[in-house]
């Protein structure tokens, strides 16, 4: 058996501990330019010779002593689960601020590898630290690296190796005279102890309590305060030992981009600007390729494999199965990915760069009339990119109130899977104005959001604010290639979904739709019973047909799945005219030229300021056109309000129980369909009022 | 004196602390916001703050400001 080294990375929040990890085991784990990213352990794996490295990624931290769930996580992790090494991960710019958390991390007496990251932004300002003098004073090794390109990263895994098969451990801190006695006197009676936990029996446990008073007489400040400043003057000292060259800025570019980016008015208008291009390259570039794999699988993959299914001796009722559940459910949702590819891609990017938690200082005005500060605004962001990592950044928030304030709006910020489900109905009803039912939605999402938080912020959860503080870091320009692997890794996860959950969803829909068995009309089997018994509660939003109720119940596990079940619902019980006289070569070469031309226009669209994905009129296939027969704009509005803002999402749910309580989580569950019907309805009725005069 | 003497780009040192047991003044100061730091005030907006301190930047709202008194 291999044996097993437990290396914890620790730093400073932001300073590229995920980015370093990423490089050194191949994951893709999220990264971004804000503090506060990694809110969870994080753990990947490296098998090197006769030793498997565990890695264990760590939310960033100042010091050890936490105030936030995410701090706590780290700081636990350090304290009790005995690494046998720690990566130790600073930002050499700010090297002097960081080494305070060495100071306190090198008293655990646990071998320790500095890694001087970001030295790119350190050499770019001119500053230069010398490592060999680190090494020499701290008996610990260094490695200097620059985590965007991964350099100097591959020296890390031997000298971990090294490192751990010599046992080699840190010099003992030293602190002043009078301090060194004090500890030297709990050392008599814990002479096991590390000096971190010998400071901390100093300072709390009431054994030395006389001890702790002599100190604090003999300071004049308290036992807090003089450990504090002990470790201030140890990373000082240190700092200028092994300082070379202290850099300094001179002019800034992220200064000079914030005077407009934070600007109480323009700061605006770039957000909006933002927000517009985001969606807008995002549909653009993905529309052509989205309709490219449309006819991809009807008119090329669908028929390619009945051709094949045909001269196989299967049983009818596979080839119904596979048209139905597989092609018409599964293959419907997967048209998809390229919007999503592409939503990921830019989400990532602007995650990287450095802007999101510029709009934390931007909306901190606004957000204080909800009772939290600018910080929440960070989840709330992330949340349309997926509410549930959303809901897990709360953990950064420092109280249980605003955690919670914060978490009860996150489920009603649009995320791609809803995405999906509008993008189809805007595409049947409402090519003339896409943009303006999307903004719409995704407004409507925000402003039930904000009602949300008001009213309980009135009622429930009066207390007051807590301190907001946060580090803001320069703007970066982020590696084109970790954004495709982070998108990638999105992407992976769309298409997992799609072959567990969504074909999961699909067959049972199917199942139910072909029970009891040897039903021969869809409209009498199990499916459509519930989806009758449904039609009452939701015919006064405007959704009268049992196969969209039916269609509903598989969406709780994810939103997307609304689409797939309508897809093999819909397949099921209307006939469908397949494509005879198929042949391959032609088709094949049809296809490629389809991809060509999407390609082009996909480049093209970004050159165009305008959003012109809903445009073209494209040619019906028989499933959009049975849809389009089915709904009308008004209860396609009220079906695409109701996916938006009821808690439809098994993943939500699951991560609210987790983070804020089963009661809690369910009372919200029950609220989310509530207000969704509320709303749904209220659209619909007025929808069919301004229609009707 | 407070932060809030401070013209907007001008540079200030951090006189006194008050409440330096306090978790959150302590997490001031282990980002480098301590007693003679120098520091620059880079821009406001509405209740928050942005300074710079060597080679970072800070966010801080002004009742955390408060706690500050400059010189
Ligand atoms: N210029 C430069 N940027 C880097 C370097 N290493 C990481 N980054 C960027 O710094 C930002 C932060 O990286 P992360 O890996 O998320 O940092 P972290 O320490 O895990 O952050 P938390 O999880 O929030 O504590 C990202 O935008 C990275 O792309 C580097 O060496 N040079
Ligand atoms: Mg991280």
């Amino acid at each position: 058996m291999k044996k097993s080294i437990k290396v914890a990375l620790a730093g400073n929040p932001n300073v590229g501990k995920t980015t370093v990890l990423n490089k050194l085991a191949g994951t893709a784990l999220k990264v971004g330019n804000w503090p506060g990213v990694t809110v969870e352990k994080k753990e990947a794996f490296v098998k090197v010779k006769d030793y498997t490295l565990h890695f264990v990624d760590l939310p960033g931290i100042y010091t050890l002593d936490p105030i936030s769930e995410d701090e706590k996580i780290a700081v636990n992790f350090i304290k009790n689960e005995k690494p046998d090494v720690i990566l130790n991960i600073v930002d050499t710019p700010n090297l002097e601020r960081n080494l305070l958390l060495t100071t306190e991390l090198l008293e655990f007496g646990i071998p320790l590898i500095l890694v001087l990251n970001m030295t790119d932004e350190a050499e770019r300002i001119g500053m230069d630290i010398d490592s060999d003098r680190i090494e020499e004073l701290l008996k610990v090794k260094v490695v200097k690296t620059v985590g965007r390109t991964g350099k100097g990263i591959d020296k890390i895994i031997p000298l971990l190796v090294e490192i751990y098969e010599k046992g080699k451990t840190p010099n003992s801190v030293n602190y002043s005279p009078a301090f060194e006695e004090a500890l030297r006197e709990v050392s008599k009676r814990y002479p096991k102890a590390n000096k971190h936990l010998k400071i901390e029996l100093l300072s709390k446990s009431q054994e030395f309590k006389s001890l702790k008073e002599e100190l604090e007489k003999k300071f004049g400040k308290s036992i807090q305060e003089i450990v504090a400043d002990e470790r201030y003057a140890f990373a000082h000292g240190l700092y200028s030992e092994v300082l070379k060259r202290s850099g300094s800025v001179s002019r800034d570019i992220t200064d000079t981009i914030d005077k407009l980016v934070l600007h109480p008015f323009a700061g605006f208008l770039v957000f909006i600007g933002v927000v517009y291009l985001t969606f807008k390259i995002a549909f653009d570039f993905s529309s052509p390729f989205v309709d490219w794999i449309d006819s991809f699988i009807n008119d090329f993959l669908s028929p390619l494999s009945y051709n094949f299914l045909e001269t196989l001796p299967l049983p009818v009722w596979f080839q119904r199965f596979f048209s139905e559940a597989v092609i018409g459910g599964v293959g419907f949702v997967l048209t998809f990915t390229p919007l999503i590819g592409s939503l990921y891609f830019l989400i990532t990017f602007l995650e990287m760069s450095g802007y999101i938690p510029r709009v934390a200082f931007l909306m901190d005005r606004f957000m204080h009339k909800l009772g939290v500060h600018g910080r929440s605004v960070i989840p709330l962001i992330l949340g349309f990119g997926c509410n549930v990592p959303a809901i897990i950044a709360t953990r950064t928030m420092e109280s249980t109130r605003d955690k919670i304030l914060v978490t009860v709006m996150i489920p009603f910020m649009s995320c791609p899977a809803r995405l999906v489900v509008f993008a189809f109905f805007i595409s049947l009803f409402f090519k003339d104005n896409p943009a303006i039912i999307l903004t719409f939605l995704y407004i409507l999402g925000i402003f039930i959001a904000l009602i949300t938080a008001f009213v309980l912020r009135k009622t429930l959860y009066r207390g007051v604010l807590s301190h907001f503080v946060m580090e803001l870091p320069p703007y970066r320009l982020p590696s084109i290639k970790s954004v495709f692997t982070i998108t990638w890794a999105h992407l992976k996860d769309f298409l997992y979904r799609a072959g567990t959950l969504i074909f999961g969803a699909s067959l049972l829909i199917w199942l139910l739709l072909n029970s009891p068995p040897g039903v021969k009309n869809p409209s009498e089997s199990i499916a459509a019973l519930i989806g009758k018994s449904l039609v009452p509660v939701f015919e006064p939003i405007g959704i009268s047909d049992w196969r969209a109720t039916t269609s509903l119940i598989p969406a709780f596990l994810a939103r997307e799945i609304a689409l797939s079940s309508m897809g093999t619902i819909y397949t099921a019980t209307e006939d469908i005219q397949r494509k005879e006289d198929f042949k391959i070569v032609e088709a094949s070469v049809e296809q490629l030229k389809a991809f060509a031309e999407a390609t082009f226009e996909a480049v093209r669209s970004i050159f165009t300021l305008k959003i012109t994905t809903f445009e073209v009129e494209e040619e019906e296939d028989s499933l959009r056109e049975i849809l389009r027969e089915k709904f009308n704009p008004a209860s396609a509005l009220s079906f695409m309000i109701f996916i938006l803002l009821y808690t439809s999402c098994l993943g939500t749910f699951a991560v609210m129980m987790r983070e804020i309580g089963r009661i809690k989580a369910f009372l919200f569950l029950i609220y989310s369909f509530f207000i969704a019907w509320l709303t749904s309805f209220v659209v619909y009725r007025f929808y069919l009022f301004l229609v009707s005069i | 004196m407070g932060i809030e003497t401070v013209n907007l780009g001008a540079e200030f040192t951090v006189k006194f602390l008050k409440e330096k047991t306090n978790p959150v003044i302590r997490k001031l100061s282990a980002m480098g916001l301590k007693e003679g730091s120098r520091v620059k005030l880079l821009l406001k907006n509405g209740r928050v703050y942005l300074l710079r301190l060597n080679n970072s930047r800070l966010i801080i709202d002004k009742d955390l400001a408060k706690y500050i008194e400059v010189a």
